[in-house]
């Protein structure tokens, strides 16, 4: 009776998301129904890549004879490894939110809704909040398995028992790490201390993948015998993780034999075990973390003069408006410490990137100058990808960023153009140093020609432009200036729109330039000087790379501009 | 210095202001009242450039808000109702930012930044950040950042909403000086005392329409009570003395 009661109690605390959700499908108007379309499309798109990608390396990985079992097996552990890690990460943040900071919970506290109940409706949001965009990408993965498998069926049923408490586990562990962190901690600093935990938690994932070292594939002849192959590709895994317990679960399903019960059963009684546990928590500390959510801290700033100073002098000789924006954003940004962990994982992810490049052999299997210099192309678009990844936290989101404050801006005599412009040459010089980084410096690593590290160094400078002007455009195509944390702007629908768009953008322009390259390194390879007609194909392509990079910028700064001036409110 | 004209404005099917118009003067402070749903914030957001209006005419000082909005809004300085701002700037950063925006720099911005500071009674938190203030400190330092540029027209959305007596005492008070100095205020209010102290003129909306218009002595005329306070004059014009009465009667 109780139990109903809860229930009860549970679906209707949920009933104003799901109202929420119900009503904005009924207020769509012409502009979001686009924007709906646009949306899907890209995702369909994206899902069909990953789908391709995946199901073109399962065909590679079918040829290695005896190995292609523990290869397939290997890549699917490491997909579980990297779902329960997202989800932890992602669930710690959003917790944050859904139980403690969201405006809506003073109306619920005050009532006599059971903490339970309330703790069980908010852990659902923090459950689908947190892993939907997991489980939308992770489902053409484990389609492209399923179609490479024995027994297609049986691993989609083993899918479908698997990821609902592999989402459950790692969401409720985050929630009740958020929960006793709020009861422990002021507000203010739970908010940077799960910022860096998160931070840290994507680091660590990032090692994990790093750990396997993919690179060994590049030189098999370094691999001696089959156990110093297993050697190599030996798995960080450990009989207690839920994702070993899936990968388990999985792999039968691969092979088209009986599920096995044990894990599964683990899989699904801790996932019980842990939501049943997080009542119980809510039911003890919920109150005192939510009573501490409300004490601010009295804020006495001290100001740091000789920054502020340096600032203003270094950036007198821009534009009075232009500077008034570039001032605000600097400030707001070096004062807000949830920035802070973002830039230390940023840090992370240049270092992890560039001690890739130093640890790949230098003697290849495949002879040493072209695939130095195949790589030194290739590493362009894997340049471009993580510029888009940086730039859909910090560029992406910079016109959001502005928050319920946009009204100043929009109710100044400032040009819209002007502001969105401000904004382009703000996020610009940064990552032109980021990516300028990355590819030079990889390319020594490499050890690439001139010519390539040429190529590569002036393609990267104008694929930043591009990137930036996509992200300040369609970060305005796609505001969302009412939000919690900026990371929410950055993974909304519209950072997806960004991320996808840019990493098209990136594939377009190595696909541009893939011929001239080939051109290059064919006769460098041959000893022949380039033909007239080839040297003629290659000035078209880069004047075509030229084209693509201003139509980059240009067009979603202006529709960004128009889709702002349009915006009522 | 404030000329609406034939100013509507619909969200789909529904008509939040219908063919409004009106002209407020230079020098005069105009109440802009109405039952709540009425449109006065619809209208005070077109006004502020953040609503485009379905159809109809907005001019501030002069300009035409669509055809030249960076002139009309520089003639401007807008007051919301919440004020949302940039938390993480000390309340000297923020008002140079403002000042900014509307082109304003040199060697006296420093001296007006705390000057105004000083008049809304903020400058022991210039170099304190926003986020530590609390509603009514904002809504003071909003309305210093809507002085910065000594606007012709000021717009106020509910101005005493979360002020204390001496708050709300200093931003009537400021609002007085500024009209005598030759400037407009627009202000909507649902303190009908406040209107009815301050006011040079009202105007009331109900339903999208205006139903009203006039000083104290002509809305009584039109509302053709003989009482002198604005509150049951407004119950009657915007039909809520029924209500009222309903209420009051013994169960």
């Amino acid at each position: 009776m109780t139990t109903e009661f809860r229930l009860r109690q549970v679906l209707h605390l949920l009933a104003p998301s799901l109202l929420g959700v119900k009503n904005r499908r009924r207020a769509l108007e012409r502009g979001d129904v686009l924007k709906l379309a646009l949306f899907t499309l890209v995702t369909v798109l994206f899902c069909t890549g990953i789908f391709a990608g995946f199901n073109r390396m399962l065909a590679y990985i079918g040829r290695f004879g005896e190995f292609t079992t523990p290869l397939t097996l290997q890549v699917l552990g490491t997909i579980s490894m990297f779902l329960v890690t997202v989800v932890l990460t992602s669930s710690i943040v959003t917790a944050l939110s859904t139980q403690f900071l969201s405006q809506d919970l003073a109306l619920l506290v005050s009532s006599p809704v059971p903490l339970p109940a309330l703790y069980s409706a908010r852990f659902i949001l923090t459950v689908l909040q947190s892993s939907w965009m997991v489980l939308v990408f992770s489902l053409p993965m484990y389609a492209a398995f399923a179609a490479a498998s024995d027994g297609p069926f049986t691993f989609a049923g083993a899918v479908l028992l698997v990821l609902p408490p592999l989402m459950v586990i790692p969401a409720a562990l985050g929630g009740m790490i958020t929960t006793l962190l709020m009861a422990l901690f002021p507000a203010r600093r739970v908010r940077e201390i799960l910022m860096i935990l998160g931070t840290l938690f994507v680091v660590l994932l990032v090692f994990v993948v790093r750990m396997q070292r993919p690179e060994r594939l590049l030189n098999p002849r370094s691999i001696y015998d089959v156990t110093a192959f297993f050697a190599t590709f030996k798995a960080p895994s450990a009989p207690l993780l839920p994702s070993t317990w899936a990968t388990d679960v999985l792999s039968a399903g691969l092979t088209g034999g009986r599920l096995p019960w044990l894990p599964l059963g683990l899989l699904w009684s801790t996932a019980a075990a842990l939501t049943i546990l997080g009542c119980w928590q809510a039911r003890t500390l919920f109150l005192r973390g939510y009573s501490r959510a409300q004490e601010s801290r009295p804020a006495r700033f001290s100001s740091l003069p000789l920054l502020d100073a340096v600032l203003e002098k270094l950036t007198r000789p821009l534009g009075l408006r232009f500077r008034s924006i570039l001032l605000k954003d600097l400030r707001t940004f070096l004062r807000d410490t949830t920035q802070w962990s973002q830039l230390l994982l940023l840090l992370a992810l240049v270092v992890i990137y560039l001690y890739n490049f130093s640890v790949i052999p230098k003697n290849f299997a495949f002879g040493t100058f072209f695939i130095q210099n195949l790589v030194s192309f290739l590493n362009l678009g894997l340049a471009g990808f993580v510029l888009s990844a940086v730039a859909v936290r910090f560029v992406f989101t910079s016109v959001s960023s502005e928050g319920p404050a946009f009204w100043i801006i929009r109710s100044s005599p400032l040009p819209l153009r002007t502001f969105l412009w401000s904004k382009f040459w703000t996020a610009l010089p940064p990552l032109l140093v980021l990516s300028q980084i990355l590819t030079l410096v990889s390319n020594r690593f490499l050890g690439a020609s001139p010519f390539m590290t040429a190529l590569a160094s002036l393609s990267i400078l104008f694929v930043t432009f591009g990137i930036v002007g996509m992200g300040v455009g369609l970060g305005a195509i796609f505001p969302r200036f009412q939000y919690e944390n900026v990371t929410q702007i950055a993974g909304s629908s519209g950072g997806l729109v960004y991320m996808i768009s840019a990493t098209t953008f990136v594939a377009l322009v190595l696909f541009l330039e893939g011929v001239p390259a080939y051109f290059y390194l064919q006769s460098k390879l041959q000893g022949i000087p380039l033909r007239g007609g080839q040297i003629g194909f290659m000035i078209v392509a880069f004047g075509a790379v030229i084209a693509l990079n201003v139509a980059a910028v240009v067009l979603p700064m202006r529709w960004g501009e128009r889709s702002l001036e349009a915006r009522e409110g | 210095m404030i000329r609406l004209h034939g100013l509507t404005k619909r969200y789909g099917d529904f008509l939040a202001v219908e063919r409004l118009s009106l002209d407020v003067g230079a020098g005069e402070l105009f109440g802009f009242l109405g039952p709540n749903g009425a449109g006065k914030t619809t209208t005070i957001k077109m006004m502020a450039g953040l609503l485009r209006p379905s159809s109809g005419r907005i001019e501030l000082a002069g300009h035409d808000l669509v055809k030249e909005p960076e002139r009309a809004k520089a003639a401007l300085g807008f007051i919301p109702d919440r004020p949302f701002l940039y938390e993480k700037l000390a309340a000297g950063e923020f008002l140079r930012f403002v000042a900014g925006l509307y082109g304003i720099d040199g060697s006296d911005l420093t001296y007006r930044i705390d000057a105004l500071l000083s008049l809304v009674e903020l400058s022991n938190w210039k170099r304190e950040l926003i986020e530590s203030f609390s509603h009514g400190m904002k809504q003071r330092l909003v309305m210093a950042a809507s002085f910065i540029h000594d606007p012709a027209v000021l717009v106020v959305d509910e101005p005493m909403v979360g002020l204390d007596p001496k708050g709300a005492r200093l931003i009537k008070d400021l609002f007085r000086e500024r009209c005598r100095n030759g400037k407009t205020v627009f202000l909507t209010t649902h303190t009908l005392e406040v209107a009815q102290e301050m006011c040079d003129r009202i105007g009331i909306i109900a339903g999208g329409k205006l139903v009203a218009l006039g000083t104290m002595d002509e809305l009584q005329e039109q509302s053709r009570l003989d009482q002198n306070e604005l509150e049951p004059i407004f119950l009657k014009l915007t039909g809520g003395e029924g209500f009222k009465e309903a209420e009051l009667q013994p169960q």
